[in-house]
């Protein structure tokens, strides 16, 4: 079996959130919504004092609370471990919202306002607004796919997956400090498996929701 | 140059459970907030009020409408308004009947079961008794609506089951998931459960009060048992995992913070305690008992709301990472070396 | 019409990518464009291909799409009906026939030409163009000695360019992405992705990034700062004393030089007298060095032992060398002096000196294909953080000595260089710079851009522009002159003003100072024509408006020729259209793809062809059969092709350009490390300061103004600020710094881009150390108002943060503004900057940015900020 996911080096990220962007283009998710931004913090006191940087995005866990909550069907699992939100399904009950312990899923709502609050009022017109209109369904949740678009396409045209960039999650592709390697966890020989017998046992968020994540993590601070 | 054109139908804006997106640091759920706390409410009512008249045998004596027991329209009006908030607060409202979906391991689709199960065993059962403009059209129906013979008890038992689990559905939905600590505990189902119990009796003391028929000592005594194991669930529950990152800011926020008074003095002290203690005085006062209930009845169903309403409003999520080591990035290999 | 069109199979990547270049920030990264089926490009990636970027793109690129269907965009040219002209004043605009628009800007570029041809004023920060040769000829060629950048060029690269010239011969330097084990930024973002070579860079640090070490010394810890190994706060505008004192530690504490380096390729080693100036050879007249058997010899005797250490007598006068002059000069800049100034604790000056020298390995090598070369794994980062500041000059002349006494120039690990001097120079690339009689490294050629090195020095004069370019014989421009003298106009005795201004891709009214004071400097031009996509600013000011293309309907050839030092391979690629543009260009019947088809067009009605041609043949470096006949009236898109065709070779021209327009090629070793192959020599001590200083004082007071020349010194100092001795209550200091999902100003107009930093960065911010809050008692979440010494304020939201020195005010990004697409409630920086004698280096041209602020709660708020 294949079960696609991601490793993080976290360590490398250098906070650019290149991903973030790259990932709203491809997906060309709603404007306010950010499937996978770089969260930061700042440690310690002036002036050993710092900002840390973490790449975040749906964890595509085998144990997925936003599948179990969901009454409509609309959030699957694939057999290949990518997690997927049917948006022409769901219902918009937010269940999925409330069970994620990640914050991994978005809902697309129509408050009969103008702008997005904050944003320039342009934004309404604008090509990402209007194509995130046409791509996505107001009312339902949206979330990261792990870009299972290109990933079927890479795997019907013989591409490498997590290697070419038509068959990389975006946010891999973007990287320029290369944080994140995409492949077949199943897979012994993959570059992430690879990756991860090289850094130690691989660590993942909110282990205490016991959710068995595909997105895994090295070198978190 | 700078025109704001509206989009048909109004812009939109999309929502996430973590507004600040780019933060590391415990967030607090506002995907769900007043509905919720009104149609949880209005969910456990119904089914708890059902669910009393018929264990107590209420339907009869306290009057009726369109031949319907009062106890029982009250109980299909919360439900039928609780369900209409329910799927007015849906994003896609017209999908409503996908949430059947998924019974396998959704709460929320049990819960929609539930209330239509509810809704069409429950109004089965009465149906006999229905009265449009002097006549029972459907008094031919073999069952006492009552639940007197057989057949009424039956349809009476299927109704009541569902009912239990419509007073319920709405905590677990909230217990389930591990996401918030605070909510992931039965604690949180069975406080649902306990005060939907206690707001119902006292909801049917007041039909009793109105009706002009008399509050049985009993029924006094069940509401201070129910009432006063409400307050010992939210005590254990506030007592337990206190540390618990995620919990420990919700609690936080219930005891100390922004929520104190709400939950303190009004959820806690005026919308349990005291109903509790009014509670098992009236039962030793027949005298004052018709007022005593009415005053409980008030405080036991704005407690009731409050509660849900706070402890939807302390769904917060701990950080997605909790860091290990509290100081700059340490430093590297000195170079040159 | 006819199409001209990037092709779409043109990649590996299947139907709809096209590949062309990125203009946001000046890497030019190469990208693959992907068209949809509507016709709409919907997404961007890195051009895997490409050696410049390796198929990386930054948050900003990955953006860049966004505005190609803007509803606000500029559609057909306009004229301005209201005569009155200002920020908010509506100028009415009426649309107007490209004819109309285009004679009536010839009309005023010929009237102006007859008067005095650089009474034009072109305002440009177009990328594309910047480093290209056709811009440069289109100005070259209406008779102005090179065009004015503006913006931003009033704070980049003052006390850079001049200083690389002077030691590397390069425009811009970087540290080396694959060698360097030690990284020190002054105020810079290198390892962040808002830099030179970002992708490059960030892509091989991160493969060793536990080999490296990177520290940054900034007020503020930035983006940069947080990937860094260690943070060093310091004062702003003082990093000049933390160098020197590097520098004393170093030499006179440490012993650790390259002494080899600075006698063989520097002037360490040149004797000075006690007038300073060097000691000369009475028949050659070339500098002496002091040969230690020999006594005194020519510097390029070839002794090999020139003494770097001592005073000598040579024939009863007194000299010493250059370096020791150095070597006596920083001995006051001890660490606890540097302490004082800086509030760097003097045990971190000695070790930040100890760990830079000890990292950088002198003395040993490393082989690069086949060839031993010096390895030095050491060096630093400047930018605008050491550069806009009062004393800027002599920042950088202290920064290049820490670099240069390791010599860790052009090495592997060390400071590589961009030359500027090989434009139009790929295939027979050669290192241009020629050693000066005095064997010093004299600046190459330069493009069109007024742009300057600091030696050889330009001789003085009266001013011919507003810029004061020939009272500034080492700055690389004068463009805050400009408003000096809009300002005051009699300090300087009123130097010639614009009559008329282009203005294009540069918003100086929201990038380069005070709206009010830019304001004032536009509405005293005659004549403003603006070519813009959208209402900006600075577009608002103009009265005859013409339309622009966006990028990704751009076809503009050799936008980046990636020709720097290092261990990467050359590259050369540029623009082509990825969507044919909507608009209606100047030429009828042929696809409008970029702003040059309007100069030419206006060139032709104004009469000077001729000119631009024989300009073009010039900075081109053209050859036949590519030579514009200086006669001839040529298409935009026949230039593009023999320019393509001279440079790049017969087969590619415009057709290889469309279809594939990426050249790479291998790097010689020479190419990639050329210091040890090249014999002119960097400087340590600025003997030319001297001179320059006179001749410079002779001019100003022939010409009876008042100007600064106590920082024309052979060796640096630091110097106070104008904000360094501050007064209650406006003791703190205003900065600001880059974040690295911004560039410049025009990002800040993404929607995409302006949400996340809403989300994200929050420009609408002000960083305050929890200190400075609680002593003027402002929460975090706070509405405050920032007021300058200079009675200029801005509101921002206070965030609360330990990341800031508590002296310090920090503002991010170039946010703010009323255009279209403008933020109006972030900070707008500039709008604080205080326009000044007191703000101003006289010698680079900077202007200061570190200014004395106060600070105070209008309302107070809970968690507003974050």
């Amino acid at each position: 079996m294949t079960r696609w996911g991601m490793v993080i080096d976290a360590a490398r990220c250098v906070g650019c959130q290149a991903c973030t962007v790259a990932c709203k283009t491809e997906n060309q998710s709603p404007l306010d919504a950010w499937y996978a931004p770089v969260v930061e913090w700042e440690v310690g006191e002036f002036p050993d004092a710092t900002l840390n940087y973490l790449p975040v995005l749906c964890n595509h866990c085998e144990d997925a609370p936003c599948v179990t909550a969901c009454p409509s069907g609309a959030l699957t699992r694939r057999d290949d471990g990518i997690v997927m939100a049917d948006e022409e399904v769901c219902i918009g009950s937010r269940a999925c919202m409330t069970a994620c312990p990640y914050g991994a899923l978005h809902f697309f709502e129509d408050r009969g306002t103008v702008a997005v609050e904050g944003a320039p009022a342009e934004s309404a017109e604008s090509v990402p607004e209007r194509y995130a209109h046409q791509r996505h369904v107001r009312g339902a949740v949206s979330k990261c796919t792990y870009c299972a678009h290109k990933i079927d396409f890479g795997l019907e045209n013989g591409l490498e997956v997590g290697v070419h960039p038509l068959a990389t999650p975006a946010c891999v592709v973007t990287c320029p400090a290369e944080c994140r390697i995409f492949g077949d966890l199943d897979d012994p020989d993959s570059n992430v498996s690879q990756y991860l017998a090289g850094h130690g046992p691989p660590e993942v968020l909110r282990p205490d929701a016991k959710t068995l994540p595909s997105t895994q993590y090295v070198g978190l601070p | 140059m700078t025109a704001i054109s509206m989009q048909s139908g109004g812009g939109s804006a999309p929502q996430n459970v973590f507004m600040d997106q780019f933060d590391l640091a415990a967030r607090t759920q506002r995907v769900w907030d007043i509905n919720h706390a009104i149609w949880f409410t209005l969910m456990g009512l119904g089914g708890g009020v059902f669910l009393v008249g018929r264990i107590l045998n209420l339907t009869e004596g306290l009057g009726s409408l369109l031949g319907i027991p009062n106890v029982d329209v009250v109980s299909f009006v919360a439900i039928a308004v609780g369900g209409a908030i329910l799927v007015a607060d849906l994003g896609r409202p017209l999908q409503a009947w996908r949430a059947f979906v998924n019974v396998r391991t959704s709460w929320i689709s049990w819960g929609a079961w539930s209330d239509l199960i509810f809704l069409v065993v429950a109004g089965l059962l009465v149906l006999p008794a229905l009265s449009l403009g002097g006549s029972e059209p459907f008094s031919g129906l073999g069952w006492d609506p009552h639940g007197g013979d057989g057949g009424g008890l039956a349809l009476e038992i299927v109704a009541g089951v569902a009912a239990v689990v419509v007073m319920t559905y709405a905590g677990a939905v909230l217990a389930r998931p591990r996401a918030i600590p605070y909510w992931n505990s039965p604690a949180v189902p069975l406080q649902f459960l306990l005060s939907s119990a206690a707001m119902s009796v006292a909801v049917v003391m007041l039909i009793e009060v109105i009706a002009g028929e008399p509050v049985s000592t009993g029924q006094m005594v069940l509401l201070g048992v129910l009432t006063a194991a409400l307050a010992v669930t939210v005590v254990v529950h506030l007592l337990t995992r206190t540390d618990a990152p995620g919990k420990a800011q919700s609690l936080e926020r219930l005891l100390r913070g922004q929520h104190r008074f709400v939950f303190v003095w009004v959820v806690c002290a005026a919308g349990t305690a005291v109903p509790a203690v009014l509670a098992f005085a009236g039962a030793g006062a027949a005298g004052a008992r018709d007022a005593l209930a009415v005053i409980c009845c008030l405080l036991l169903v704005v407690g009731g709301f409050l509660l849900r309403l706070m402890t939807l409003r302390v769904g917060i999520y701990p950080p997605v990472h909790i860091p290990s080591v509290r100081g700059p990035r340490s430093a590297g290999p000195t170079a040159g070396g | 019409m006819e199409t001209v069109l990037g092709e779409r199979s043109g990649t590996a990547y299947g139907d709809g990518w096209v590949r062309s270049a990125c203009t946001i920030c000046m890497n030019r990264c190469g990208i693959l464009a992907h068209v949809n089926d509507d016709e709409v490009v919907d997404k961007i990636l890195g051009d895997p291909e490409n050696p410049h970027n390796h198929g990386r793109t930054c948050a900003k690129g990955d953006a860049g799409f966004e505005g190609l269907t803007d509803p606000d965009r500029i559609t057909t040219p306009l004229r301005r009906t209201n005569p009155e002209k200002g920020v908010g004043v509506d100028p009415k605009w009426v649309p107007i026939s490209w004819d109309e628009a285009l004679d009536e800007i010839a009309g005023h570029l010929r009237d102006t030409i007859a008067d005095d041809p650089e009474k034009i004023l072109y305002t440009s920060f177009d990328i594309y163009h910047l480093r290209g040769a056709l811009a440069a000829s289109w100005v070259t060629g209406l008779g102005m000695p090179g065009y004015s950048t503006w913006s931003a060029a009033i704070f980049c690269g003052n006390n850079v360019h001049g200083i690389l010239y002077m030691n590397q011969n390069a425009f811009e330097s970087n540290p080396d992405p694959i060698y360097s084990r030690y990284i020190l930024n002054f105020g810079a973002q290198f390892g962040s992705v808002v830099h030179y070579d970002t992708m490059h860079s960030t892509h091989e640090l991160s493969v060793r990034r536990s080999d490296v070490r990177m520290v940054s010394v900034d007020p503020v810890c930035s983006s940069a700062a947080a990937v860094a190994d260690e943070w060093v706060p310091i004062r702003p505008g003082t990093d000049a004393a933390l160098i020197l004192g590097m520098v004393d530690q170093l030499i006179n504490e440490l012993g650790i030089y390259d002494a080899e380096f600075l006698k063989n390729s520097t002037n360490a080693a040149y004797l000075v007298g006690t007038d300073g100036r060097y000691l000369r050879d009475p028949v050659s007249g070339k500098p002496l060095v002091w040969d230690e058997h020999n006594g005194p010899q020519p510097f390029d005797a070839g002794t090999g032992n020139a003494a770097l250490t001592g005073t000598f007598d040579v024939d009863g006068a007194e000299a010493r060398p250059g370096f020791q002059m150095l070597a006596d000069h920083v001995r006051s800049y001890t660490p606890e002096y540097v302490e004082s100034i800086t509030t760097v604790p003097a045990e971190t000056v000695r070790r930040l000196a100890r760990e830079f020298g000890e990292a950088a390995c002198i003395g040993e090598t490393i082989t690069i294909d086949g060839v031993e070369l010096p390895y030095r794994p050491a060096t630093v980062a400047w930018y605008r953080g050491l550069s806009a500041h009062k004393h800027s000059m002599l920042n950088g002349m202290a920064i290049i000595l820490l670099p240069t006494l390791i010599g860790g120039i052009d090495v592997p690990g060390g400071l590589l260089g961009d030359p500027w001097g090989l434009i139009g120079k790929v295939k027979d690339l050669e290192y241009t710079s020629k050693a000066s009689d005095d064997g010093l490294i004299s600046q190459g050629f330069i493009g069109g851009g007024r742009v300057g090195g600091l030696y050889p020095p330009r001789p003085t004069g009266p001013p011919r522009t507003t810029e004061m370019w020939e009272l500034l014989p080492c700055a690389p421009y004068g463009t805050v002159f400009s408003l000096l003298n809009s300002e005051q106009p009699d300090l300087f005795g009123a130097p010639p003003f614009p009559s008329m201004m282009i203005n294009f891709q540069s918003n100086m009214m929201k990038s380069s100072g005070p709206p009010e004071v830019v304001e004032r400097f536009i509405k005293r031009i005659p004549f403003v024509a603006a070519i813009a996509r959208r209402f900006e600013e600075t577009t608002l000011m103009a009265d005859i408006v013409l339309p622009d293309v966006h990028y990704l309907e751009r076809m503009t050839p050799l936008v980046y020729q990636h020709l720097a030092s290092g261990d990467s391979r050359h590259a050369a690629y540029g623009a082509k259209p990825v969507v044919q543009s909507s608009i209606e260009g100047p030429v009828p019947g042929e696809p409008f793809v970029d702003a040059m088809q309007i100069y030419l067009e206006l060139l032709r009605r104004a009469d000077r062809l001729p000119q631009f041609n024989e300009a073009f043949n010039n900075i081109a470096k053209m050859r036949e059969p590519y030579r514009l006949d200086p006669d001839g009236s040529y298409s935009y898109f026949e230039i593009c092709d023999r320019w393509l065709r001279n440079t790049l070779g017969d087969d590619k021209g415009l057709d290889w350009h469309l279809s594939d327009g990426l050249w790479t090629e291998d790097k010689t070793v020479e190419q990639k490390f050329p210091r040890p192959f090249f014999d002119a020599r960097a400087q340590v001590y600025c003997e030319f300061m001297i001179d320059t200083k006179q001749d410079l004082e002779r001019t100003v007071e022939e010409l009876g103004i008042p100007w600064e020349t106590d920082d024309y010194q052979p060796l640096p100092d630091w110097k106070p600020g104008p904000a360094y001795e501050r007064a209650a209550p406006h003791d703190l200091f205003v900065t600001n710094m880059k974040v690295p999902n911004h560039a410049l100003s025009h990002t800040h107009k993404n929607s995409i881009l302006s949400t996340l930093s809403n989300r994200h960065n929050d420009l609408k911010s002000v960083w305050i150390n929890p200190r400075t809050a609680e002593a003027r008692g402002i929460s975090h979440g706070d509405l405050v108002e920032i007021e300058t010494s200079g009675g200029r304020k801005q509101t921002a939201t206070a965030r609360v943060t330990q990341l800031v020195h508590p002296e310090v005010l920090a503002t991010q990004g170039c946010g703010g503004g009323w255009g279209g697409g403008s933020s109006g409630d972030e900070v707008n920086f500039n709008a604080l900057l205080n326009i000044d004698v007191e703000h101003i280096d006289f010698v680079s041209g900077a202007l200061d940015c570190a200014i004395a602020a106060d600070v105070r709660t209008v309302r107070s708020g809970r968690g507003g900020a974050r």
